[in-house]
């Protein structure tokens, strides 16, 4: 099947619940959509209490995405849901801080749960 | 009547295939979306649908149009003939999963980026090869 895998790397969904606003991650987040995790979270933080960054559904995040993520977290009251791989990784460069256990009703990728 | 992996018949999983595709044909777009929140989750939905929000997806179901109907009608179909033979969060992961018979894309990617016409037949082979599977395999 001839389909640019470079062009469906990752999709970042805003979802308010309550005064937090999260940040779902599907993909991929790299070089290529660094940027957009970025925005979304910029754009998030004028309006939110907190900012939820949900990386349960993310099947990668690179050092750009981290980069991101300690950039934010200096200006943004931030919290990340993450899986146990991506746990470790963030004990190891110091992000620890940030991890929060899923809240009651909580389904990875936000599925049936939210409300907007 | 040949048996399918999963115990059923072939005859019912044919069916369902074709009552998956008139189901999600027949309702409003309103309902099309809904049903998608319940099966998939809004912020998936909103992936396949195309925008950065969910609250998009929530006008979808009242008054907005949205701007892609056909992609969300095709995406009810093939999560409704998952969800038959499969559970929702199985129906969900192979929505947002890399898949083997698709290159390994992402499912939920595809509908985002592709023309529906360039992609509907690939996923709708990998959606009945993944429904006609059987239950977890003991390795």
């Amino acid at each position: 099947m001839a389909v640019s895998r470079d062009a469906t790397r990752a999709a970042i969904i805003r979802n308010k619940v309550g005064d937090d606003q999260y940040i779902h991650v599907f993909g991929e987040v790299d070089i290529e959509s660094d940027d957009e995790f970025r925005a979304a979270i910029r754009e998030a933080a004028k309006t939110a209490k907190r900012v939820v960054v949900d990386l349960t559904r993310c099947t990668y995040i690179g050092s750009q995405g981290f980069a991101v993520l300690v950039t934010a977290r200096a200006v943004t009251n931030l919290a990340v849901l993450a899986p146990r791989a991506v746990k470790r990784l963030m004990e190891v460069v110091g992000l620890s801080s940030l991890l929060i256990d899923p809240p009651a009703g909580f389904e990875a990728g936000g599925g049936g749960w939210a409300e907007m | 009547m040949a048996q399918a992996p999963n115990g059923k018949s072939d005859r019912v999983n044919v069916l369902s295939d074709v009552d998956a595709h008139g189901h999600a044909m027949e309702i409003p777009i309103q309902v099309v979306v809904s049903e998608l929140i319940d099966l998939l989750g809004a912020p998936l939905v909103a992936v396949i649908g195309g925008v950065g929000e969910t609250r998009a997806v929530q006008q979808w179901t009242t008054d907005r149009t949205p701007q892609r109907p056909n992609v969300l009608r095709f995406a009810l179909q093939l999560a409704t003939m998952i969800a038959r033979t499969k559970d929702r969060e199985l129906a969900r992961a192979w929505f947002e999963g890399s898949n083997p018979h698709l290159d390994d894309a992402v499912p939920a990617l595809l509908l985002r980026d592709q023309p529906l016409a360039e992609v509907q037949a690939n996923l709708m082979a990998a959606a009945r090869s993944f429904a006609l599977r059987g239950g977890p395999q003991t390795i």
